[in-house]
This record gives structure tokens, sequence and C-alpha cells, in this order.
């Protein structure tokens, strides 16, 4: 019944114009490209004639490239290379029974019998090798805090 | 094509050819300065932080992606630097700026018979009247053609928040610029 008079009453509806909706839109259309239009011509700011150039000045000698500094620094590395060198130097002069029997520069059979032999030597190895290892983590550990330092 | 352009000289930039900054800074700046005065309201105070953030920039490019626009990341520093300026120093609302000799009320005047510099004066003005934010929101949409996704990622605020604050802006600029609009809607249909 309600729906019935809801019917009767929608005919009553007056009806626009075919082209209400472009009407409509074009104005709203026209209304926002004039906006547009009033904006870019009138909105933007201008800065002073000498804004880059005192910019630039401020700039110069600054560089925005990247410098990649090494996690480990060179002084590290020779630290770490003289202790290698230095265990070798050590394994070729004290031989497989401790004693300095074998000269710097025999041949590489007695390498690996020397090598065996100073890993049998427990406590002098692990002074040894306990020093080289404190010795790499200072040296690193000093290079990343001079490096945090500086940046 | 633009955004190419942009890449090329950032690489250049990034490769320790800082003259190339140039380009980077002649093609922004009137954008960053507007944008920073949009909040600052002071010439120099705007032209101050428009500097501060092309250093910003400068030293932090390396660290823009390419995720977005440079002139999005550029304005979202250019920004937050104005918004912080503006929290450390009260802003004087007074306007030196403008200095030509017409009506100084705050009333909008027919525009249709104004001239070039008077019409730029009372759009300057009606930008002006609206809040900071909303001011920068119309800058960034009308001025620069920035998506509303973009000034979100600038502004930070919501999306929402955004398309209310252009709207409400918009509908307040077509009241206070009345005369010119119709001026301009007679020149288009």
């Amino acid at each position: 019944m309600e729906k019935k008079d809801k019917d009767i009453l929608k005919k009553g509806l007056e009806e626009t114009s075919f082209d209400f909706t472009a009407k409509v839109m074009n104005q709203l259309d026209a209304e926002e490209t004039a906006l547009s239009t009033i904006l870019s011509k009138h909105g933007a700011m201008e800065t002073s004639q000498d804004f880059t150039l005192q910019l630039m000045s401020q700039l110069e000698g600054k560089s925005a490239k990247v410098e990649y500094t090494p996690v480990i620094s060179k002084a590290a590395w020779i630290g770490i290379a003289a202790m290698v060198i230095g265990m070798v130097v050590l394994i070729f002069a004290f031989g497989a029974d401790g004693s300095s029997k074998y000269a710097v520069g025999d041949n590489l059979k007695q390498l690996s019998t020397s090598v065996g032999s100073f890993f049998t030597q427990g406590s002098t190895f692990m002074y040894l090798l306990l020093a080289a290892l404190v010795f790499s983590i200072a040296l690193i550990v000093e290079q990343r805090v001079s490096h945090k330092e500086s940046n | 094509m633009v955004e190419i352009d942009d890449k090329i000289y950032i690489q250049q930039v990034l490769d320790g050819k800082t003259s190339s900054f140039t380009c980077l800074v002649d093609k922004y700046k009137d954008m960053v300065f507007t944008v920073c005065y949009r909040i600052l309201r002071q010439r120099e105070d705007a032209e101050d932080a428009a500097q501060v953030s092309f250093i910003k920039a400068f030293n932090n490019l390396h660290a823009f992606k390419g995720e977005s626009k440079y002139s999005t990341w550029l304005y979202t520093i250019a920004y937050r630097t104005a918004i912080s300026k503006s929290q450390i120093k009260k802003v004087d609302t007074v306007n030196e700026d403008f200095h030509i000799d017409i009506a100084t009320d705050n009333s909008f005047p027919q525009l249709e018979a104004l001239k070039s510099q008077e019409q730029e004066f009372y759009v300057k003005k009606a930008i002006e009247e609206l809040p900071e934010i909303d001011g920068v929101i119309i800058t960034l949409f009308y001025l620069d053609e920035s998506s509303i996704q973009e000034i979100v990622e600038i502004t930070g605020l919501s999306e929402s928040n955004v398309k209310v604050k252009l709207h409400r802006a918009r509908k307040q600029l077509k009241v206070n610029l009345e005369g010119l609009l119709h001026q301009e809607m007679k020149s288009i249909i």
C-alpha cells in the first residue's frame, strides 16, 4: 500500500531538461579550470635573484659523494698480517720438538710436522693465539671508534 | 622525461659533480620557497628555510632511493623544515612583502577590472587567508599538480584529511576570488 503511494508521488516529479547534468558538470569544470588557471598564473612565489648563487657558495667544497671506508683499517690488516707472519716464523723456528733445529727456509714437508707439534705445545700456542686475537680485536675496535668520531 | 633528468643530475652529484646540483636548485627553488612561505609567511624566513632544505637534500642525497619523485622528497624536507622553523619562531602575521599602493583593507573587490599586478596581490592575499597547511595543500595541488597521494606523503596527513582541507580551501578561495573567477570562466566557456 505504502509502496503504491510512493509510486504515485514519483509520477508527480518534474523532469529537468535532458542536458541538465551536463550543464551542471560543465559549470563545475569551468570553475575548477578557472581557479586552477588563476592560481597557477598568480599563486607562485619567486626567490631572490641570487638565491642559487648563495646556496651554491654554501655548498662549495662539499661533496655528496659517499666515501666508503673499510670496516677493518689498513693498519689493522697490517697488524693481522704481521701476526700471521710472526706465527709462521715461530713455527719454523721452534720445530717439532720445541727446539730450533729447523732453520727458517727448510722445506715445506717439514712444515706440516712443525705445525702439528706446535699445536701440541698447548700453552705456548694458546698464549700466542690469545695475544694475536686481543691485538686484532683492539685494532678493529680502535678503528671503529675513530671512524665514528670522524663522522 | 622530467624525472629522468632529475635522476641524471642526482647521479652526477653523487659522483662528486657538485655543480650539477645547480640544475636541481634552479628547477625547484620557487616551489620549495613557495611551500616554505605558505608556512612561515615572511620572505626572509621562507628563503632561509628554503636554503636549509636544499642543503639538507644535498647532504642526504645518497639516502634518496628514487621510490618517489625527487620533487616529492624535496618538498617533504621543505615542509618539515618550515614547520619546525615556525614552531621555533613565533611568526609575525603582519605581511610586509606587498608594497603596492592598492586597497589595504581585508575586502576582496570585484576583480574584473584589476590589472595583472593587482590580481596577483589579491590571489596571494586570498591564499594567505587560508590556514598555513591548507595554503601548502592548495599550492601543491594547483601549482605543482601534485596528486593527493603525493600531498599525503609530503604533509604526513591522512588522505581523508588532505581531501577535506583541499575541499575547504577551494571553497574559500572560490568565495574570495569570485570576481576574478567569473572573468576567467567567461573566457573558458
